[in-house]
């Protein structure tokens, strides 16, 4: 009944009067009234529409891919698989390569958000502590002792995690402290320690790429550019990215106040430290199963998180969900693209994110000033 | 400060040769030419190493690249890095009269610096397989070791007819060459690997794409259904796994999924006819799988 949210805006808005003018604020229940999460109905009516226009996009590419397969044979086989060569196409390449894709671009999407609440930073996106780059140090590592692709795929998760530990290592004071200061940017010590970490990953990937005995620079390509093509197991991305939403879920509320700064949000009952860390593990944990699903793929972790922001505001229990949504859709769609614009070549798929999210996002950007 | 010692060795060694001048032209069309034979060579890709030791000039080879495996010898001669990061100071002070280039790198920069030197540059990209033995003809020309050359330069083409006449007219199969698994890349109609798989009797699927070595989707590879695909693994990898849960693929329940046993295919050398032997013997057995699978 007398839950840290309630508290929280209760403290708030006798702290703030003046932010009362601010949608949170009016919109938080009176005290009398059973609590329940402002704009509900709103949220989910945002949530159904993204879910249909995802829905439209994984139909949409389970039906499209090589000129030779026409789109009425995929529809034929999608019904009644068969064992036709539609039906292989559509259930043994699209079904795991689309929903690879879904699973990958919502946590991707994911991981932005929590980074950017993590770090009050707006330039935040899911690689800044360095963990992609550490993804490529283990993947590497291991092609340079001749591992074969299971191997390589558990060099770039374990590098990954590596890296996200080092930096929590590192910076786990940074977490654990409280910045008294709201005037200047919250968390100057670990988002530094997160580039720098970045920064010496990739001397060390050039590194091996300038000693390597083989210079297997296709095999890096993957690394840097990121493909859904190759990948082996739909279900991990997916599975992470459920988990990770319903982990987060009933923390949404403390993400809000935590977002008004560390003393703020301690002083309403949140308690910060154990809440950035839950943060930063979630956020790793999501890139490093995007990362090793399906490699680096550049712009959705960024542009999602704010492209919905300027959409639906900027209250994270309706943010969150909504970017696992909009993230996997997106990511669909634009390898669906990726596959079918120049068939039978392919295209780096994180060239058509930015190619379809830059315009997007801009537009959206004037639109709402 | 140093063309002046440079243009007295060349005045030098050109009197004391006495001979004509020698020229080529490469395979960027640019004519080169020699005061006299080469004797300090430097080359800067281990395929054009080979080609010079086949050459029978391997004795006048002062400096190769880095990855140089072969011939053995080879190993021993100083290193002068390789085409993304060539170390300038070691070539000149290499002394070289003749610096050989696999064209396919991007280094023109490196290469446009060396002319201030005055060093001739002679270029060997081989896009077919008789191309390698222009290469050869050309460096043994070069070196003044055209006997040795011209051996080398036969040989390599009565091995290729050996393979054309044996296996170019048999039934057509059609073949997917996988270079990588992950991004899927193939080579084009151009790449010499293409070349080696029409010696064989085969068909690459996607000869017709524009790049040279394009990365294509597994839906264009299940759409075109080819009979057989080949591969070749590196250590500890089995790039071919992904292929054999796809049933309605022809190559995957003929098993017709070939691992090569040689790497050479891809180093346009003399070394490369090996790959080509291998890649035939294959294409056959595979064609003998099919074969049976339709009965």
């Amino acid at each position: 009944m007398d839950s840290p949210q309630r508290q929280a805006y209760a403290a708030h808005r006798m702290t703030h009067p003046e932010r009362r003018a601010r949608p949170e604020a009016t919109s938080a229940p009176d005290d009398s009234a059973p609590y329940r999460p402002a704009g509900f109905a709103r949220a989910v009516a945002v949530w159904t529409v993204l879910l249909a226009c995802a829905l439209a996009a994984v139909f949409v590419a389970l039906l499209l891919g090589s000129s030779d397969i026409g789109i009425g044979d995929s529809l034929a086989a999608l019904v009644s698989p068969g064992d036709s060569l539609a039906g292989a196409a559509v259930y043994q390449l699209r079904l795991p390569r689309t929903l690879a894709a879904f699973g990958t671009g919502g946590l991707l999407a994911v991981a932005g958000c929590l980074m950017q609440v993590l770090l009050r930073n707006p330039l935040a996106d899911p690689y800044i502590l360095g963990l992609s780059s550490g993804a490529a140090v283990g993947a590497l590592g291991a092609m340079l002792f001749g591992a074969g692709l299971v191997a390589v795929t558990f060099g770039a998760a374990a590098g990954a995690l590596a890296s996200s530990l080092l930096v929590f290592v590192l910076a786990n004071r940074d977490l654990a402290r409280l910045h008294i200061s709201t005037t200047v940017v919250d968390s100057p010590r670990l988002i530094l320690t997160g580039v720098m970490l970045a920064a010496g990953w990739g001397a060390v990937v050039t590194l091996i790429l300038v000693l390597a005995p083989e210079r297997n620079l296709r095999g890096m390509l993957f690394w840097a550019m990121g493909d859904l093509g190759g990948v082996e197991r739909w279900w991990p991305a997916l599975a992470a990215l459920a988990l990770i939403v319903a982990a987060a879920m009933p923390l949404l509320r403390q993400f809000n106040v935590l977002l008004r700064g560390d003393a703020v949000a301690a002083t309403l009952g949140v308690r910060v430290p154990a809440l950035k860390r839950f943060i930063f593990v979630a956020a790793s944990i999501a890139t490093a199963v995007a990362v090793t699903t399906a490699g680096t793929i550049g712009f959705v972790g960024l542009v999602v998180p704010h492209a919905l922001r300027l959409l639906v505001g900027n209250d994270q229990r309706v943010l969150l969900p909504a970017c696992a949504i909009a993230g996997g859709g997106l990511l669909v769609v634009a390898d669906t693209a990726a596959r079918t614009i120049v068939d039978p070549l392919q295209l780096p798929v994180g060239v058509v994110t930015a190619f379809i999210g830059v315009p997007a996002f801009l537009s959206l950007l004037l639109r709402t000033r | 400060m140093f063309r002046p010692a440079l243009f007295t060795l060349a005045t030098v060694v050109s009197f004391a040769a006495r001979a004509e001048p020698i020229s080529v032209v490469d395979d960027a069309g640019r004519t080169v030419t020699l005061a006299a034979p080469a004797r300090r060579i430097v080359s800067l890709a281990p395929s054009t190493t080979e080609l010079i030791y086949a050459a029978g000039a391997g004795a006048y080879v002062a400096g190769t690249s880095s990855y140089t495996d072969y011939p053995p010898e080879a190993k021993a001669v100083p290193q002068v890095g390789d085409a993304a990061m060539i170390n300038m100071e070691r070539i000149v002070s290499l002394k070289p009269d003749l610096i050989v280039v696999w064209s396919h790198v991007d280094s023109a920069a490196v290469l446009e610096k060396l002319k201030v030197f005055g060093i001739p540059v002679y270029y060997s990209e081989p896009r077919k397989i008789v191309d390698i033995a222009k290469s050869l003809t050309d460096l043994g020309t070069l070196a003044g070791t055209n006997e040795a050359a011209a051996r080398a330069a036969n040989d390599l083409r009565e091995r290729r007819e050996k393979l054309h006449a044996r296996y170019a007219g048999r039934p057509p199969i059609r073949v997917f060459y996988q270079v990588w698994e992950r991004p899927l890349m193939t080579v084009n109609g151009q790449q010499m690997i293409s070349d080696a798989i029409a010696l064989c009797g085969g068909v690459n699927i996607f000869g017709d794409l524009a790049p040279t070595v394009p990365t294509v989707n597994r839906e264009a590879v299940v759409a075109a259904n080819p009979d057989v695909i080949v591969t070749f693994n590196g250590e500890g990898e089995d790039g071919l796994a992904g292929w054999k849960s796809l049933t309605t693929l022809n190559a995957a329940t003929w098993g017709n999924l070939v691992p090569l046993s040689t790497p050479t295919l891809g180093r346009p050398s003399p070394r490369f006819l090996d790959g080509a032997e291998n890649l035939c013997v294959e294409l056959d057995r595979a064609r003998e799988r099919r074969g049976a699978a339709a009965k």
